[in-house]
């Protein structure tokens, strides 16, 4: 188990590496130039090349890159052309508002995710299972900013049953706290949660078709053992995966959310300063996401791994 | 499941009949026919395709003139209007009155909602179209040398569109708009850029599996060369996928350019866009006005439009790949 995680820990080195290239050269070998852009048009050319000098963008590009990921190893991601701090600290203080937000939403999703998962195979092609798969094809249809928008109207002000943005004090503690984290986890979780019902619909329809399903059913176990203790913790599996990748479209999601919603975690940070063109923080923030995502894919594998014992020994 | 040299001749026949489609056009159809929901998918879509084909003939007003006196007003509003009427006959009379109807009602500048709308299908028809058009150029081709080429070649080629995926939805398109600038080529360039590597994973497990195949391998023995195994084997036997993807691919980039206009990073005005106009609805109107009508009709554009090309594709792949039935 151990050489495993090792293993694909060593694995993240490469794409984290193709992930730097990327992000690097569409930010720098793009056509159009940013130091113009972040100045804005009344800058003269003395400016930009000032800044250009200053950002160390007259240097050599393989230069420019080979400082840059340095930089990244030894936890330095340079600093904002915005406010002259470091990147990294910025980002890591957002961090706990959009932990919490990731959290609730998660919770809610996945509570409301799996049962109608494993009621709508259990019960396939019922009404119950139809009203699922309208669920699932709303989540899929369904603009997220817009979504927000729509919740923010009806439950917030026409319904006044929540408050309608903003965040207040610890979320998790607190009942007002949690009330303001309600409407903006709904939204952000709405496309994960569907995609995981979905997920979890066709892969218990999958092992509820195996052979020691019906195996069991033969030797006379009653309907729910059979769903419960044989069906659903293989039929889980995937939903781990699922879940898993679904931290990505948290990420994503956050950034229009938390700018809907006025929460003022990363998301919003990140939108922010991308609108104010702060090229040293939009490469940092994409380094930094993209870090977060492949430590999450590692640890889905790694609990993948644990709970199926045909993985670890490939 | 019987083997296939057990089989008598006729029944052989039946069973290529099957595999082997008549007229693929025709199949197609029929399919969507028996299907509800692929059904209500096509409608929608031509419906969305028609709006965009048509828009100018089919608005009921102008979409950009302002109407600052008739701004904010709900759907079903029949007011007076009054336009600027000067002729050089009658130099006397410069305006005229006349009845209006706001289907779905009026933004903050007075401009028709609903003519909007319809005028706003074809950006995100153009930009569904386009970005498409531009992953599946970038996506096939490297999806095919990847499978077909395998070892090294597929390696390198893999790690890239890995590199890819590890940046969250949407957040790499933003970042490029970002550092580029707003403007409608740019979406193109963001979202299809962030967008092949979806294409080209598909195409090099169809490329993979195809390879592999017995047609493929006594054609290569009959010593046909890699291009005409490409281009007569691989490439038609992958043209149900590709149909089914592009398909169900229109609704990224049309809700992808939605959220980047929506935040502000998309089309610029008198660029019409269904995003955009949420946007201004929600930094025109703030929500305690109440004015709904503003936000809810682009919204509900996007998500039935989106839910078109979903309910289509997931009936083509009904239709063409049965294997896949009854999943997802």
């Amino acid at each position: 188990m151990n050489t495993y995680i090792i293993r694909r820990l060593l694995q993240v080195i490469p794409v984290l590496f193709i992930a730097s290239l990327i992000t690097f050269s569409l930010i720098h070998l793009v056509p159009g130039d940013p130091v113009a852009m972040m100045l804005g048009d009344d800058a003269t050319p003395e400016d930009i090349a000032h800044l250009r000098r200053t950002m160390g963008l007259d240097r050599p590009l393989p230069l420019q890159y080979v400082e840059w990921v340095g930089g990244l190893l030894r936890g330095d991601f340079g600093r904002s052309i915005r406010d002259n701090r470091e990147v990294l600290p910025t980002i890591l203080r957002r961090i706990p508002a959009s932990f919490e937000l990731s959290l609730v939403s998660f919770i809610l999703s996945l509570s409301i995710a799996i049962p109608i998962g494993i009621f709508s195979a259990v019960r396939q092609n019922t009404p119950f299972d139809h009203f699922g798969r309208v669920f699932a094809l709303f989540g899929l249809c369904v603009p997220n900013f817009w979504m927000g928008l729509m919740l923010i109207y009806l439950v917030g002000f026409l319904w006044g049953i929540l408050p309608m943005y903003g965040r207040v004090g610890p979320v998790l503690w607190t009942w007002e706290g949690f009330k303001h984290a309600i409407l903006p986890a709904i939204t952000l979780g709405t496309a994960g949660a569907t995609l995981t019902m979905r997920l979890l619909r066709s892969g218990m329809l999958e092992v509820l078709r195996q052979d020691y399903i019906r195996t069991a059913r033969s030797k006379g176990l009653g309907e729910r053992v059979v769903v419960y203790k044989h069906a659903l913790r293989n039929g889980m599996l995937s939903v781990v995966t699922v879940v898993g990748l679904s931290v990505g479209q948290l990420l994503g999601g956050s950034v229009i959310v938390e700018t809907i919603f006025s929460w003022p975690g990363v998301g919003r940070l990140v939108f922010e300063r991308f609108i104010n063109r702060d090229v040293p923080m939009v490469l940092g923030a994409l380094m930094f996401f993209g870090l977060v995502f492949c430590l999450n894919v590692v640890l889905v594998d790694i609990i993948y791994a644990f709970l199926d014992p045909r993985i670890r020994y490939d | 499941m019987k083997d296939r040299k057990d089989l008598k001749k006729e029944e052989l026949q039946d069973l290529s009949a099957g595999v082997r489609m008549e007229n693929p056009i025709k199949t197609i159809f029929k399919g969507i026919w028996e299907r509800p929901t692929a059904f209500a998918g096509l409608v929608i879509i031509v419906i969305f395709i028609f709006s965009a084909a048509f828009a100018p003939w089919l608005v009921p007003h102008d979409p950009l003139q302002m109407d600052l006196p008739n701004r904010h007003l709900p759907p079903m509003s029949q007011v007076t209007q009054t336009v600027v009427d000067y002729t050089e006959e009658d130099p006397d009379k410069m305006f005229t009155e006349r009845e209006v109807l706001f289907i779905l009602g009026t933004d903050h500048a007075g401009r028709d909602i609903l003519s909007r709308i319809i005028m706003g299908a074809r950006l995100s028809l153009f930009i569904g179209v386009g970005v498409v058009l531009i992953r599946f150029a970038i996506g096939v081709p490297l999806g095919l040398i990847a499978g077909f080429f395998g070892r090294f070649t597929d390696t390198i080629i893999m790690r890239i569109a890995d590199g890819f995926v590890v940046f969250p939805d949407l957040l790499l398109a933003l970042a490029i708009m970002a550092v580029r600038g707003p403007g409608i080529e740019n979406i193109f360039f963001a979202l299809a850029v962030t967008g092949w590597t979806g294409v080209a994973r598909i195409i090099r497990a169809e490329t993979l599996s195809l390879r592999e195949r017995d047609f493929v391998q006594a054609s290569r023995a009959l010593g046909a060369t890699n291009k005409r195994i490409i281009f007569r084997h691989v490439l038609p036997n992958a043209m149900a996928p590709l149909l089914v993807m592009a398909t169900l691919g229109l609704a990224g980039p049309i809700l992808g350019e939605a959220a980047l206009s929506f935040l502000g990073l998309g089309a610029q005005p008198p660029q019409i866009s269904w995003g955009r106009m949420i946007s201004q609805a929600r930094s025109t109107s703030p929500i305690v006005r109440g004015r709904w009508w503003q936000m809810t009709f682009p919204g509900l554009a996007i998500f039935f439009v989106v839910m078109g090309f979903n309910l289509l594709g997931d009936g083509l792949r009904d239709i063409l790949d049965p294997r896949m039935k009854g999943g997802g």
